[in-house]
């Protein structure tokens, strides 16, 4: 997959020419604007270290680690950085690590948010989906926004379907439909 | 502090996004707004007691819903008004179950799928089907049965499934799953042969997708081509109780993967908007183009699922986000409204427990739950001073497991329900769920068998049927040691006629090489898996019903001890009448013995312990020293009783002055109810037994006085 997103991106650059066609660059949603950024590997607004990932928060790897390791990990990770335990001076930075802690065990630890977050990383998205210092970066809501627009996204894909399933029906019941079901519709449609 | 996985904060810490709006982490995506007080972050809390009420305690106003009796009431309804709908059915729903008891998280998952449903199509003209049932209450609520709801599952009252008896809404009866697609298309084509014009819509679950029936129905409907419409309603969870003890189960299966690809179906859009683009600069001549090109991508680029379908020969249209009312009419008007379709898929998304807090947090999404307090989610449980035969069966495997690597468990996404979580925790590596897929569930543990393993199938008797053919034929003609533990033998209470076992003594018994056997309480459980496992030259199997154990005391760390094979047990020693039961019905017995007992007649009472082979030397003993000898079992015709007589026939035993009676469950369908209500429906109850001790040996006044007295 990642290599046929890219592969349109690519596209959209094509700026053509000598009769060919002319790629209207279309909208440039959040996710691509990130990926660009991720891609060119300065762009990132915010942090000037790369951010963890979940995974690399919670110290497992990413393939094969059970929902046993994740919990494990962040059992870990929470007594560590819980603010109870925390030194004084501290206590701020630990908070807020214990926070994305708890957000990474929260995402890992349920199949299917995980599989979102695997399949955003995958798409170089977003690394961690909350940080108080970046409240409005575009990677910080790009994976609440990744989610909405896949929803958005699916009203386009079945839209099409629609559409398409409209043209076949026009062809669906002409004499070279030898199924049962257009022989019945045939007979039908005579018999009115 | 103590860190466990129901993590308590401390005082003070709130964890609470230090923002002034409230901007939607990841974790709150699917958060509803909540009319009662502003969410905090959603954490377990420790204690109940700590619990804030995050749902109404009262039951809101429904004023949309009182006007909407039946489907034609909601015809001239708009959008918002549709919406408003579904937030009052869910509330309802919510509120009806938290009386009754019930299935609630599927329920829930479907509200605004019922409502379009019953909106764009002309039920009961238009025919809609509801795979397995249990997520039919929204259905059940706009169908004129909102009234009745409060007796849902109870003797009299609705079924917890659908039924066609029940009313005209209700299509095709379902319990099992997968059953629906076949259906449907059987009322397709059942309408093209009589030139109708209705719909036919079928709604049906992933979990049931992993069933061979319902690849058996969509490639038939493939290739007949007739106007269907399936509905797959995808919510990720594919075994139950959704969960394991450990938190939410992920999906089994290699399906799963598939359907998750689909919704994620980037690539597809992209390469849509590009081929967009361009027909938009060219236009005209390059649309064929762009078309073949959309054909080319469908196939190719958007996922193995969406070809399987297609090659199948249903049009796919989705994903859909299954709660946007507004995208599913859509949907449904244009596709009702296409003059021929043939077989439509339209893929689902929806969240199981949708719109009830504690649903969508619990890793069981409250699939199945007692009554509750909805304002806490918390479930009314009574306690028990024992435990259910199925974490008896659950311990008692563990403990052999223990001793003998060689056993292995297999269910058919039953982790809860046959207690195999719990193996599944103690050895994940043994433990085999293999989705809705009994007949693969048998032959998988043949294979096992054959390798010299001990299989343990863990099956519901009523679930077993749809595997009978592979228990024959792969299992028991080739003699392979499979054992197989039957739960829900018998009746069962609350879910019906679906899910009784009413039949596995019958189907089990008649083949050659199967040892039948049942306990009558939890220690014989216990010392039955003991002797299945011992047994390994032949199939086995042991049935034991819903409900708890009566309490006796039990071996240590629940390792019973195998009993010798065909070996019964007598339990009272007495005279005259000897009362033979097998299995639970062995308890009735004792009941029903000491209530003969008080009009002054001492009865044996034998436990058969097993069916195949019998305890001939017992049956001979009882038959030369009593009159009569009734069997019980809660069974139909053809289980042990008719083997004993069968047995009694061919030694000579029935050729003198011996009367022998059989006590099973009678010739119909028991409907649901509670199981006390069920039993003396079914004349099984003590008293019904103790009245035909003395119905047949002549005294009738004492028949009849035991069944004029009130049963307790």
């Amino acid at each position: 997959m990642p290599h046929l997103t890219t592969s349109s991106a690519a596209a959209f650059g094509v700026a053509g020419g000598g009769g060919h066609p002319v790629f209207r660059p279309l909208p440039r949603r959040t996710q691509l604007r990130a990926r660009a950024a991720w891609a060119a590997g300065g762009g990132v607004r915010t942090a000037e270290l790369p951010q963890p990932t979940f995974y690399e928060l919670l110290g497992i790897s990413a393939e094969g680690s059970s929902f046993e390791d994740v919990r494990a990990a962040y059992r870990r990770m929470a007594r560590k950085y819980h603010p109870d335990v925390s030194p004084p001076d501290a206590a701020k930075e630990h908070t807020r690590r214990f926070i994305q802690v708890q957000e990474a065990y929260e995402t890992l630890s349920d199949p299917s948010r995980r599989s979102s977050y695997d399949q955003a990383l995958a798409r170089g998205v977003c690394r961690l989906a909350f940080d108080p210092a970046s409240r409005r970066h575009a990677s910080n809501s790009a994976f609440y926004h990744q989610e909405m627009e896949e929803k958005s996204g699916w009203r386009t894909s079945w839209e099409g379907q629609i559409a398409e399933l409209k043209k076949r029906s026009t062809g669906k019941d002409s004499e070279e439909n030898l199924s049962w079901g257009a022989r019945m519709r045939r007979r039908r449609a005579d018999q009115m | 502090m103590a860190l466990s996985s129901t993590f308590s904060l401390a005082r003070g810490f709130l964890g609470v996004l230090p923002q002034e709006h409230h901007s939607p982490s990841a974790v709150e995506l699917h958060a509803r707004p909540l009319k009662v007080q502003p969410r905090r972050r959603s954490y377990i809390s420790a204690s109940l007691s700590e619990r804030e009420a995050e749902y109404h305690s009262q039951r809101p106003p429904t004023p949309l819903l009182d006007t909407v009796n039946y489907p034609i009431h909601m015809k001239n309804l708009s959008l918002k008004e549709l919406q408003q709908l579904s937030d009052e059915l869910r509330s309802d729903v919510i509120f009806h179950v938290s009386k009754t008891g019930g299935h609630l998280g599927s329920s829930l998952g479907v509200v605004e799928l019922t409502v379009a449903l019953h909106y764009v199509f002309n039920t009961p003209q238009d025919k809609l089907l509801w795979d397995v049932g249990h997520q039919s209450y929204p259905h059940k609520i706009l169908t004129g049965r909102r009234d009745k709801m409060p007796t849902m599952r109870q003797t009299d009252g609705l079924s917890g499934f659908i039924k066609r008896s029940e009313s005209e809404y209700d299509s095709f009866g379902t319990g099992h799953s997968s059953t629906t697609i076949s259906a449907a298309l059987g009322m397709a084509v059942g309408r093209d042969l009589k030139g109708g014009k209705n719909n036919v819509v079928a709604v049906i679950g992933d979990g049931a997708m992993t069933a061979g029936q319902a690849y058996e129905a969509m490639n038939n409907a493939g290739y007949l081509d007739s106007d269907m419409i399936v509905i797959l309603n995808d919510n990720k969870q594919v075994s139950l109780p959704t969960a394991t003890l450990d938190g939410p189960a992920p999906p089994v299966g290699a399906l799963s993967g598939a359907l998750s690809k689909l919704q994620s179906s980037r690539p597809l859009r992209e390469l849509r908007e590009v081929a967009k683009g361009v027909t938009k600069q060219i236009g005209g001549s390059v649309h064929e183009i762009a078309a073949k090109v959309d054909e080319y991508a469908r196939g190719m680029i958007s996922g193995s699922g969406s070809s399987l379908f297609e090659e199948l020969g249903l049009y796919y249209i989705g994903p859909v986000d299954g709660h946007n009312i507004d995208d599913l009419i859509t949907i449904l008007r244009e596709v009702k409204g296409t003059k021929t379709t043939g077989p439509v898929l339209i893929h689902v998304i929806t969240e199981k427990g949708r719109g009830y807090p504690y649903a969508e947090r619990a890793s069981d999404k409250y699939h199945g739950v007692a009554k509750f307090d909805p304002a806490t989610g918390k479930q009314f449980k009574t306690p028990a001073k024992t435990l259910s035969y199925t974490n008896y069966f659950a311990e008692a495997l563990i403990a052999e497991a223990e001793q003998d690597s060689k056993i292995v468990a297999i269910h058919a996404a039953m982790g809860g329900g046959t207690g195999l979580n719990y193996f599944l925790r103690r050895f994940p590596n043994r433990c085999f769920d293999v989705g809705i897929a009994e007949q693969h569930a048998v032959t998988f543990a043949a294979g096992l068998a054959c390798e010299g393993l001990k299989p343990f199938c863990a099956i519901y008797s009523s679930f077993l049927q749809r595997g009978y053919d592979q228990v024959v034929h792969d299992v028991d003609l080739q003699k392979l040691p499979v054992r197989f533990a039957m739960d829900r033998a018998g009746l069962v209470g609350a879910d019906g006629p679906t899910h009784c076992g009413a039949f596995d003594v019958t189907f089990m018994a008649c083949l050659p090489n199967m040892v039948v056997m049942a306990p009558s309480d939890e220690a014989e459980l216990l010392n039955m898996v003991a002797t299945a496992a011992a047994i390994d030259d032949r199939p086995s199997c042991f049935r034991y019903p819903r409900g708890n154990g009566i309490g006796v005391p039990l071996p240590e760390n629940y390792k019973g001890i195998p009993i010798e094979v065909g070996k019964g047990r007598i339990m009272i020693e007495g005279e005259r009448v000897a009362l033979l039961g097998y299995g639970s019905a062995v308890q009735y017995c004792m009941a029903a013995a000491s209530i003969v007992e008080e009009h002054g007649l001492r009865v044996t009472v034998a436990d058969g312990r097993f069916c195949k082979p019998l305890d001939h030397a017992l049956i001979r003993r009882l038959a030369k020293s009593h009159e009569v000898i009734i069997t019980v079992e809660e069974g139909s015709i053809g289980g042990f009783g008719s083997h004993v007589a069968q047995f009694m026939a061919l030694d000579g035993l029935l050729d003198g002055k011996l009367k022998w009676r059989p006590v099973v469950l009678p010739d119909r369908y028991i409907d649901h109810g509670s199981p006390a209500d069920q039993l003396a429906e079914a004349g099984l109850t003590p008293s019904h037994i103790a009245a035909t001790v003395f119905n047949i040996i002549g005294q009738a006044r004492e028949a009849l006085a035991i069944m004029t007295v009130q049963n307790v």
